[in-house]
């Protein structure tokens, strides 16, 4: 089943994909004067919270974006426009960004390569207990292992599967919060809604734990990916 | 009875190990479940993700490995993840994976940014015990700074903290139990969280002596990567 909603995701993103998005390379340039300094249209500039490599801060309130899937940030930033996605803060800024100007921003972080700055000793049995459930699921609960979709150790599956290794422990759990109560729901047929929907409190705790420790892809790690 | 070294267990098939390790078992290849590739959990080389949900095994000792999936497979170390995996490989695939990771050399991830304080006190437990409760120094039978010695203590330098702190208090509370006469359920059952905490962070801090080199970024200025169109963006392309 997890292996089909999967694919069956992939399918349906990349049918999106191919509707809203030219084969068209971004600027990157452009992509970085944006995230810089804002666009024309009165976006704020990307760097004011994500930084400008894409590092977020250690707050966690916002996500790192670095060497995230460029195909992936593209589609939150379109589905901030259109109201898919909610935030008081991002969708404000989405809609002052033009069509071109959202690849060439996603296609500038989804280049960046901030430094992984490892987060301090977590708590062990939340790291431990959350990488088996990445890796293998919970038959009990019916949540597939989170490694199907994002890649091994959470690496990612460009273009429309984001990494979670390296993200910050609080924006993980905050958002599988938002897919539990249904507050964010821009997934394509519902799969992080229904998976969310059957994780207790602590399995997201240990998830987010876990996946914050983990290394992110850097480009470094091309063997360990295996891709 | 410690030293029950079986006739075959330095003579594993490190190819065949290999194999195994990257690709798994499927069902047809044998009367057994299928076996998942270990590097899906353990990483490339055996080194793990960063995080330390998976413990290091690059280059650990083949006897200790082999004796922990013996251990997994016969419940002494039961474990939801492992214990399945174990039931279903065959001696021989034992003794073979297990030459196969001590085989291996792999770099080792970066540390966070730990405590001096608390890295130097478990430096001290690791080095010489701690008298008032007990506690011999890891090293006796670890090796110098916890770099392992032959045949049967695994290493301890190098690996994750976390993964370390967890198997202390596994032993300490009675869910691992397979320690050669018990050795480690009761020197952990001496220990309280704090040192173990500690002994764990300090471990993770020595570089095992092997020229396994460091985990490196390669992080490199954003005007040197050519985009690709965003529906063929790889990550790390």
């Amino acid at each position: 089943m997890t292996l089909r909603a999967c694919r069956a995701v992939a399918a349906v993103t990349m049918l999106l994909a191919a509707s809203i998005a030219q084969a068209r390379s971004p600027d990157l340039q452009r992509g970085r004067e944006i995230a810089a300094n804002g666009s024309a249209e009165g976006a704020q500039a990307c760097a004011a919270c994500h930084k400008l490599d894409g590092a977020g801060d250690t707050s966690g309130a916002f996500p790192r974006l670095t060497r995230q899937a460029g195909f992936y940030l593209y589609k939150q930033l379109k589905d901030y426009q259109t109201g898919l996605r909610d935030s008081q803060i991002m969708v404000p800024i989405a809609q002052r960004l033009s069509e071109d100007e959202m690849q060439d921003v996603s296609g500038y972080y989804a280049s960046t390569s901030a430094p992984f700055v490892p987060p301090s000793p977590g708590d062990n049995r939340s790291i431990q207990y959350g990488g088996v459930l990445s890796a293998l699921g919970s038959a009990e609960k019916n949540v597939p292992a989170c490694v199907n979709c994002h890649g091994q150790a959470g690496a990612g599956i460009p273009p429309s599967f984001p990494y979670l290794a390296g993200q910050f422990a609080r924006y993980t759990r905050d958002q599988l919060a938002a897919w539990k109560d249904g507050s964010r729901r821009n997934d394509p047929l519902n799969v992080m809604r229904d998976i969310a929907a059957r994780l207790g409190s602590d399995d997201v705790a240990a998830l987010a734990e876990y996946f914050a420790h983990a290394w992110p892809p850097d480009g470094s790690n091309q063997a360990r990916i295996g891709r | 009875m410690l030293l029950a070294w079986p006739a075959t267990a330095d003579q594993g098939d490190v190819g065949r190990g290999s194999t195994l390790a990257n690709h798994g078992k499927t069902v047809s290849s044998g009367p057994t479940n299928a076996v998942p590739p270990c590097r899906n959990c353990h990483g490339d080389r055996g080194i793990g993700d960063g995080s330390g949900a998976f413990p290091r095994l690059t280059g650990q000792l083949a006897f200790y490995a082999y004796k922990q999936l013996k251990d997994f497979a016969a419940d002494t170390r039961p474990s939801p993840v492992m214990s399945p995996i174990a039931k279903a490989l065959s001696e021989q695939d034992m003794q073979d994976v297990a030459a196969y990771y001590a085989s291996l050399k792999g770099p080792l991830f970066p540390l966070p940014v730990l405590d001096p304080e608390t890295v130097r006190r478990g430096g001290m437990i690791s080095a010489a015990g701690i008298t008032e409760k007990q506690v011999p120094a890891c090293i006796t039978c670890h090796g110098e700074a916890g770099a392992g010695m032959l045949p049967i203590f695994p290493y301890l330098a190098g690996q994750y903290a976390s993964y370390t702190q967890y198997q202390m208090d596994a032993f300490r509370l009675g869910r691992r139990n397979n320690s050669p006469l018990g050795v480690m359920t009761e020197i952990a059952k001496k220990m309280d969280e704090d040192d173990i905490n500690a002994v764990s962070q300090y471990l993770a801090s020595v570089r095992p002596p092997c020229d396994c080199g460091e985990f490196t970024s390669s992080a490199g200025p954003a005007s040197a990567y050519v985009a690709p169109p965003l529906l063929e963006n790889r990550a790390g392309k």
